[in-house]
C-alpha cells in the first residue's frame, strides 16, 4: 500500500471568468522513505498539491489517500487529528511560535498529537540533540540563526514520528551553508528512520539530491522522474 | 493543556504595554463596578430598610383604605386591633406587632393652631424602640419615660421649627376619623434626630393617644408585622394572610407595597445598566486587543493547526489569555474599587438634611449615604471581570479557530 495516494485531483479557486485551475487530474503515488521534489514554476500547483497531501485542504475532485484512508470524507477535527499524528511540516520561514524555547516549540508538536506527558521533555531533548541543537534547548528563534531555527523545525516536524514530512521550500531562506546542513539533516534522517520527505522547491541542490523529482506545470504533472 | 497555558501567558507578555493597558481597562472597569454596585446597596438598602423597618416587613390594612392611602382615611381602620394584634404576634416566624395609626398635625405651644405641620403618629412603645430604634436617634430628653400617658415626641426638624424644648406643653391639632378638629396635649419629653428627613417632621405619641385623637377605640389603621428577617416578607405576608382572623383585611409584604416595590424595581433596573454598560465598554477593550493579537498572529495559529490544534484548542488559547488579563485587572479592580467603597462606607456622602427634605415623606432618605460593602459584591465584580473577558474575547477567539491550516503555508513562505 502506497503511503500517498493521489488520483485524479482536481482543485479550482474561484468561479466563473476568474476560475484558477490549480490543479486539473493530479495522479501520484508516493511509497514510504521516498525522498521526493516536486518542482515547477510559480502557479503550477505546487502548493496546492503539497496543502492537498499534507490534509490541509481537500480536492474538489479526486479522491487522496494517506495510508490507505481516504482524506475527502474527514471532517475538520478528524483531519487535524490525522496531521497531528502522522503528518509533519517544514516552512521556508520556519514559523516557530517566537515564545517559546526550542525544546518547547518541539514539545508543542508532540502535545498536539497526544502524547502524554511523561517522557515528552526527554524525548524532545533527545530529538533536538539528534539535529545537532543539544546545547540550545533553552533558547528562543530569535537567539537562534536561520539555520538553527530550520532545525527546530525539523526537529518539531520529526519527534512525533510521523509517516510523512511536507517541506515547503525549507532552504529558501537559508544561506548556502545553512541551507546544505539542513540538506544533510534531512537526507541523513530519511536515511536513518526512514521518514518519508516530500519537498517542493526550485533549489537545485535540494534536486540534485532528491531521488524523485516529479515536475508540476499548469496543474498537471508532466515529469516523473525517479533517480538512483 | 499546561503548554497552552505557558504559551497563553506569554503571548500575553508579548505586547507588555499593550496588555497592561488592556488590565488596566478591566481594572478601571471593575473598580467602578465595585463602587457602584456597594453605592447602590448601601443607598437603597439603607432605604429600603428603614422604610421596611417603620412601614413593617408585612402590613394588614382595611381594603379600602389601602386603596386610598393617600387621603389617608381614619375611617377605614382595623377594628379590635388588640385580639387581631394578639392573634398575628402568636403565629410562626412573626417577632413583632405594632398597630398604628398616623395623620397629619399642626404643632404649636399653648392653644393657637400652629403653622408647624408634622406627621404624627401613634404606635407602641415598643415599636419606637425596636423599629425606629429611637434610643439612637436621642438628641434631648426621653422617650416616653412613662410619667404620663400624654407623652409627645418630637423629631429635631419639627421641635426646631416650632420652637418648642423638653418639658414644654405640647399640642398637636389633628382630626378625628369623621373629621371634626381634634387637639392632643402632651408634655414633650424626647426629641429625635435621625437624619432622615420624614422621620425628623414627625410628631410621636403612644397608639392609645392617637386613638382618642382619631376617635376610634381600640382601632388602628395598619397592624405592622415584623419577622426575622425583612428579605422574608413575602413568606411572612403568606403566613399572616391564612389566619381566620385577618379574613376580609388586605396583607401585603413591604416589597410589594409602593413605592418600595418600584424602588427595587428601579434598583434592579439601575444596577443592570450600569453593569451593562461597564462589561460593554471594557469588553471592547478587551476585543480590541485580542483581535489586534489574532491578526498579528495569524500565521502562527495556522502553523499550530496544521500541526494539529483543534479549533477548540485555538479558541482556549486566546480566551486563557483574555482570562489571565481579566484575573490580573479584576483583582486589582476589585482592591481598588473596594477600598474606595470602603471608604464611602465609612465616612459616606452627606447631601444635606435641605436636599433629603426634597424627598417624598414616604421615602425615608437620610442625609448622609453611606456605601454597603459586602463580599458577594467583591465576588460579584470579579465574576463580571472574567465575563467582560470571556466577551470581549469571543470573537477574536472565534476568527482564530476559523483561521484555516492552509494559512501556516501561505504565510510560511512569507
Amino acid at each position: 500500500m502506497s503511503l500517498v495516494s493521489v488520483v485524479n485531483a482536481v482543485k479550482t479557486y474561484g468561479t466563473g471568468e476568474a476560475a484558477v485551475h490549480a490543479l486539473r487530474g493530479v495522479s501520484i503515488e508516493i511509497e514510504p522513505a521516498e525522498f521526493t521534489v516536486i518542482s515547477g514554476p510559480s502557479g503550477s500547483g505546487k502548493s496546492t498539491l503539497l496543502n492537498l497531501i499534507g490534509c490541509l485542504d481537500v480536492p474538489d475532485g479526486g479522491t487522496v489517500r494517506i495510508e490507505g484512508r481516504d482524506v475527502n470524507g474527514l471532517d475538520g477535527s478528524s483531519l487535524a487529528a490525522l496531521r497531528a499524528a502522522r503528518i509533519g511540516f517544514i516552512f521556508q520561514s520556519f514559523n516557530l511560535i517566537p515564545v517559546l524555547t526550542a525544546l518547547e516549540n518541539v514539545e508543542l508538536a508532540l502535545q498536539l498529537a497526544g502524547a502524554p506527558a511523561a517522557g515528552r521533555r526527554e524525548k524532545c531533548a533527545e530529538t533536538l540533540t539528534a539535529v545537532g541543537l543539544g546545547g540550545l534547548l533553552d533558547r528562543r528563534p530569535n537567539q537562534l540563526s536561520g539555520g538553527q531555527q530550520q532545525r527546530v523545525a525539523v526537529a518539531r516536524a520529526l519527534v512525533k514520528q510521523p509517516a510523512l514530512v511536507i517541506a515547503d521550500e525549507p532552504t529558501a531562506n537559508l544561506d548556502s551553508t545553512s541551507g546544505t546542513a539542513v540538506l544533510d539533516l534531512m537526507r541523513d534522517m530519511n536515511a536513518a528512520r526512514g521518514v518519508t520527505f516530500l519537498f517542493s522547491t526550485h533549489d537545485p541542490k535540494v534536486m540534485e539530491r532528491a531521488r524523485r523529482v516529479v515536475t508540476l506545470t499548469d496543474g498537471q504533472i508532466t515529469a516523473d522522474e525517479f533517480r538512483t | 493543556m499546561m503548554l497552552l497555558l505557558r504559551l497563553a501567558v506569554r503571548n500575553a507578555r508579548r505586547n507588555t504595554v499593550r496588555t497592561l493597558l488592556t488590565a488596566l481597562t478591566v481594572t478601571f472597569g471593575t473598580a467602578v463596578l465595585t463602587v457602584a454596585m456597594a453605592w447602590i446597596t448601601g443607598v437603597f438598602g439603607d432605604v429600603l430598610g428603614t422604610a421596611a423597618d417603620a412601614a413593617g416587613h408585612v402590613r394588614v390594612v382595611d381594603p379600602d383604605f389601602a386603596s386610598r392611602e393617600q387621603m389617608n382615611p381614619l375611617y377605614e381602620h382595623v377594628t379590635g386591633v388588640a385580639a387581631r394584634a394578639e392573634a398575628i404576634a402568636a403565629m410562626p416566624g412573626v417577632s413583632d406587632v405594632a398597630p398604628r395609626i398616623m395623620t397629619g398635625v399642626s404643632v404649636s405651644v399653648g392653644d393657637e393652631i400652629g403653622e408647624v405641620f408634622a406627621l404624627a403618629m401613634g404606635a407602641p412603645k415598643a415599636y419606637y424602640e425596636r423599629r425606629m430604634r429611637f434610643d439612637e436617634h436621642l438628641v434631648e430628653g426621653s422617650i416616653f419615660p412613662g410619667q404620663s400617658p400624654k407623652e409627645i415626641v418630637l423629631g429635631a426638624t419639627v421641635a426646631k421649627r416650632a420652637g418648642v424644648k423638653i418639658g414644654d406643653d405640647i399640642v398637636l391639632f389633628g382630626q378625628t376619623q369623621d373629621g371634626s378638629m381634634s387637639p392632643l396635649r402632651g408634655p414633650l419629653v424626647g426629641i429625635v434626630h435621625t437624619g432622615t428627613a420624614a422621620i425628623d417632621q414627625g410628631a410621636f405619641v403612644l397608639l392609645e393617644r392617637m386613638m382618642y385623637m382619631a376617635d376610634i377605640d381600640d382601632a388602628a389603621t395598619e397592624i405592622l408585622v415584623f419577622g426575622e428577617d425583612r428579605d422574608d416578607a413575602p413568606a411572612l405576608a403568606a403566613t399572616v394572610s391564612a389566619a381566620p382572623e385577618l379574613n376580609g383585611l388586605t396583607v401585603q409584604a413591604w416589597t410589594h407595597r409602593e413605592p418600595w416595590s418600584g424602588m427595587l424595581a428601579i434598583a434592579d433596573v439601575v444596577r443592570g445598566i450600569l453593569v451593562a454598560i461597564v462589561v460593554f465598554i471594557t469588553a471592547l477593550g478587551v476585543w480590541n486587543t485580542m483581535m489586534m493579537s489574532v491578526m498579528e498572529r495569524t500565521s502562527e495559529i495556522g502553523v499550530m493547526r496544521s500541526m494539529g490544534l483543534s479549533r477548540m484548542g485555538a479558541v482556549f488559547l486566546f480566551v486563557s489569555e483574555a482570562g489571565g488579563i481579566a484575573v490580573l485587572g479584576g483583582l486589582l479592580g476589585v482592591a481598588i474599587g473596594g477600598a474606595a467603597a470602603r471608604y464611602l462606607e465609612v465616612v459616606g456622602v452627606t447631601l444635606g438634611e435641605a436636599t433629603t427634605a426634597q424627598f417624598p415623606s414616604d421615602i425615608p432618605m437620610k442625609a448622609t449615604l453611606y456605601a454597603d460593602m459586602r463580599p458577594d459584591i467583591a465576588m460579584t465584580a470579579f465574576l463580571l471581570a472574567l465575563l467582560m473577558a470571556a466577551i470581549g474575547s469571543a470573537l477574536p477567539s472565534l476568527r482564530a479557530a476559523s483561521i484555516a491550516p492552509v494559512e501556516a503555508m501561505r504565510t510560511g513562505r512569507r
